[in-house]
């Protein structure tokens, strides 16, 4: 009978599932054709080991020594310790494009809710059902900068379709990407276009919901909202994180629509993190001072990720354990 | 017969793959031999790597001007590499850095001091001095750009002027006198700021009767005319030394103010947030009467099958009290220090800045006016620039380059690209939006670019 493997740190089981039987016959001790399978298990996956050690991990290291020094690209590289991470501290545009940064993450919330919203709409067993969830899914395949271009037309103060709307029922509109005020809330409302991919995500766990629970929960008197709060949120928040996570990452990452559409402007209003990072690198060529605030950006990512994962026990659920 | 593969095999495979790949991956980049022998480069071809910024378009340019080239250099090989813009900005200073730059390659004004910081770049006083007086130096337009301490390190590929383009029908359908004919007739007296501005309120026009303008005079202008306006107001953005600021001075903030009364006192230019590019108000569509051009790209609109359904042509920007002030600059041909053919480099360079090149270019169907602006004043007088020219006032185009300041200390400035298209363009923008007044867009950009030196000192 083989002995109960004593209980791994619940980081290792979350970064690498395929460490976990290596650390376990450490401990334990294992026969050669457990090792046998470890080894095979690593063969298989050596290319992308390689690969991810070649073309990530080396990159990833090679920009954090980059961002110990002074380097134009030009020149020699200088060695200056931590100084550009400590120059963050008193550059303004640092603490602008990360306050602007964090502001769009408002759209994150607006994401998820619109996102489910409409994976309930789509839920139902209506006729075209198929073609209308086409149409949601669309635009969040569609080109990043064809839709910049598109909300650039949406967004024009002038004959833009949302001002002209406005005046139709008599309100002037602002100027959207011109105002220092509207530019940065224009930029949210339009990430509700991309909505259609976490949608997808949120259908298919809807879609993975046992009717047997809504139908004990009628039998029980349940109404609509008891169901969707009682079985339907519970039942997705597996997806929920997910959906959480992955809109946090690319809310901080968010390049191309400060990049096309105002520039960062007027006057810094949506100069976004990666935005001035890519400012640093690829226009100022302060290559040093760009990976240090890649590097910035990495750990917050990493804290918000880590903050989000250790509260999730608390709030979501997972069928069977 | 099986052709099962056991997992064995498979494992065999895949980490003798891997292997293979983890070399291939770790192993040095191996420099390309181009025949380092002496002997074997007197039999055989010598190739020359020569980049340069432009679009797909200029590829046949330089390969047939290649071409042209070997028959006068039998024996030489130039391989041209034309990269857009900003892979061009990307990726010569990389290959500077590591040492694998071309064997030539063009330097607009920041790149060329970049790369002579980092001393990728050879000396070409010596060249040119034994080259003699066939090279005919004196002929070219801007020296500045190639000059470090008084010594040669570029010859010209091309010259551009940023002017001023306006539509000549509209001109004259208005009855206007045009703004060329009152730049040779009354100079500074009748081109100028006021008459810009009168002119500016006559052109201005709702067509429709919506209560919207729908043609505006001016079209606005980007970071370098914006220069050009505050040094022809008198001021400037650095002291001579770069060390100081100067662009906040009340000299500098007049040209500021100009700028944004344009938009907000005489709504002559369309405001920043109005996108009226986007509207299709713009030059081309005849919808803007003036708008900046280069005299290197915008010419191409006399290319045949791309001409605009109107007339149009250039005049310097308006002279305020400093008088004419234009911005202009060359691209500079340098040979790269790693280079193992100097010579055969530098012989390149020559030919490819020459009038010679032009014209027989132009002979053999390659029109450089189309791409290039002249670099040498002889240019200006040949019939490769004439002919392809001829609907613009050429004298003209020749008064830009006369009026530019020669002294390139702006590229030369820590973080050119940051001065000129980030923080001016930001802090005129917040000008002409009215967010700040002239003399606080001015005290925000000083504030800026003395961190820029501080940085930097």
């Amino acid at each position: 009978m083989e002995r109960e493997a004593p209980r791994l740190p619940s980081l290792l089981n979350l970064l690498s599932p395929s460490l976990i039987p290596m650390s376990r016959s450490l401990i334990l001790g294992k026969s050669r054709l457990y090792w046998k399978n470890v080894f095979e298990g690593y063969a298989f996956i050596s290319l992308w080991i390689v690969g991810f050690v070649v073309f990530t991990a080396g990159a990833l290291l090679g920009s954090f020594s980059i961002s110990l020094t002074k380097w134009n690209i030009v020149g020699t590289p200088e060695f200056i310790g931590l100084e550009n991470y400590q120059k963050m501290l008193d550059d303004e545009f640092f603490w602008q494009s990360l306050k602007v940064t964090v502001i769009f993450l408002l759209n994150v919330p607006l994401n998820l809710a619109l996102g489910l919203f409409l994976a309930m709409l789509l839920n139902q067993k209506i006729r075209l059902i198929g073609f209308f969830r086409t149409l949601f899914y669309l635009p969040s395949v569609t080109a990043g900068v064809a839709v910049s271009l598109l909300w650039m037309w949406i967004f024009n103060p002038r004959f833009g379709v949302i001002n002209v709307m406005l005046k139709g029922i008599g309100i002037k509109g602002p100027a959207w990407l011109g105002s220092e005020t509207w530019a940065l809330p224009a930029l949210i409302v339009m990430s509700v276009w991309g909505v259609g991919g976490g949608m997808l995500i949120y259908l298919g766990a809807l879609q993975g919901i046992p009717t047997t629970f809504y139908e004990a929960a009628t039998l029980d008197g349940a109404n609509a909202f008891q169901k969707f709060r009682r079985i339907t949120v519970p039942m997705i928040t597996p997806v929920l994180l997910l959906n959480l996570i992955m809109g946090i990452i690319g809310s901080f990452q968010v390049f191309t629509q400060a990049f096309i559409m105002t520039k960062g402007g007027p006057n810094y209003a949506t100069l976004f993190y990666v935005l001035y990072l890519y400012q640093n690198a690829f226009q100022w060529f302060n290559m040093g001072y760009a990976s240090a605030l890649a590097w910035v950006l990495f750990l917050v990512i990493l804290a918000f990720t880590f903050l989000i994962l250790r509260t999730s026990s608390s709030w979501v659920y997972y069928e069977g354990g | 017969m099986s052709t099962t593969i056991s997992r064995r095999s498979m494992l065999k495979w895949m980490t003798a793959g891997s292997a293979t790949a983890a070399l291939a991956a770790c192993a040095m980049p191996v420099a390309t031999d181009t025949g380092g022998d002496a002997d074997m480069a007197d039999m055989e071809d010598v190739t020359i790597g020569w980049a340069r910024h432009g679009s797909e378009g200029d590829v046949p340019t330089e390969t047939g001007l290649a071409e042209l080239f070997k028959s006068k250099h039998p024996g030489v090989q130039v391989e041209p590499l034309v990269l857009p813009w900003g892979d061009y900005n990307t990726k010569i200073p990389v290959m500077v850095a590591g040492g694998t730059a071309p064997d030539t390659f063009g330097c607009h004004p920041a790149l060329m001091a970049e790369t002579h910081t980092a001393g990728g770049s050879i000396p070409l006083t010596d060249f040119i001095d034994a080259y003699g007086a066939d090279l005919n130096y004196d002929d070219v337009v801007y020296h500045g750009d190639a000059l470090f301490d008084g010594v040669v390190f570029g010859l010209p590929q091309k010259s551009c002027t940023h002017q001023l383009r306006y539509n000549k029908t509209l001109l004259q359908e208005a009855g206007m006198p045009l703004p060329g004919e009152l730049y040779w007739e009354q100079g500074a007296d009748g081109w100028n700021w006021n008459t810009f501005i009168e002119m500016g309120k006559e052109l201005t026009k709702d067509l429709d009767g919506d209560g919207e303008t729908d043609q505006y005079f001016y079209g606005g202008s980007g970071g370098t005319n914006q220069l050009a306006l505050i040094r022809a107001a008198g001021g400037e953005v650095f002291d001579e030394a770069v060390s100081t600021c100067t662009i906040n001075s009340a000299d500098a903030v007049e040209g500021i103010k100009f700028m944004a009364d344009l938009v907000l006192e005489h709504k002559i230019q369309p405001p920043p947030e109005m996108q009226a590019n986007e509207l299709g108000i713009n030059f081309n569509t005849g919808r803007i009467v003036m708008a900046g051009g280069t005299t290197c790209d915008s010419v191409r609109d006399l290319r045949e099958g791309y001409e605009l359904p109107f007339e149009w042509d250039f005049v310097l920007v308006p002279a305020g009290k400093a008088g004419f002030r234009c911005w202009g600059d060359t691209d500079q041909i340098v040979v790269s220090s790693a280079s193992e053919y100097a010579q055969e480099a530098f012989d390149w360079a020559v030919y490819r800045s020459s009038l010679e090149a032009w014209e027989e270019g132009y002979d053999s169907g390659i029109t450089l006016a189309f791409s290039d602006g002249p670099t040498r004043y002889s240019i200006f007088e040949s019939k490769a620039y004439t002919e392809p020219l001829g609907a613009l006032d050429i004298p003209m185009i020749r008064e830009g380059y006369i009026n530019t300041i020669p002294n390139p200390f702006v590229p030369r400035s820590p973080q050119p690209y940051r001065v000129l298209f980030t923080v001016m363009t930001t802090e005129v923008d917040n000008a002409l939006r009215g967010a700040k007044s002239a003399q606080q867009a001015a005290d925000d950009m000083c504030a800026q670019i003395e961190e820029i030196l501080a940085e930097n000192a």
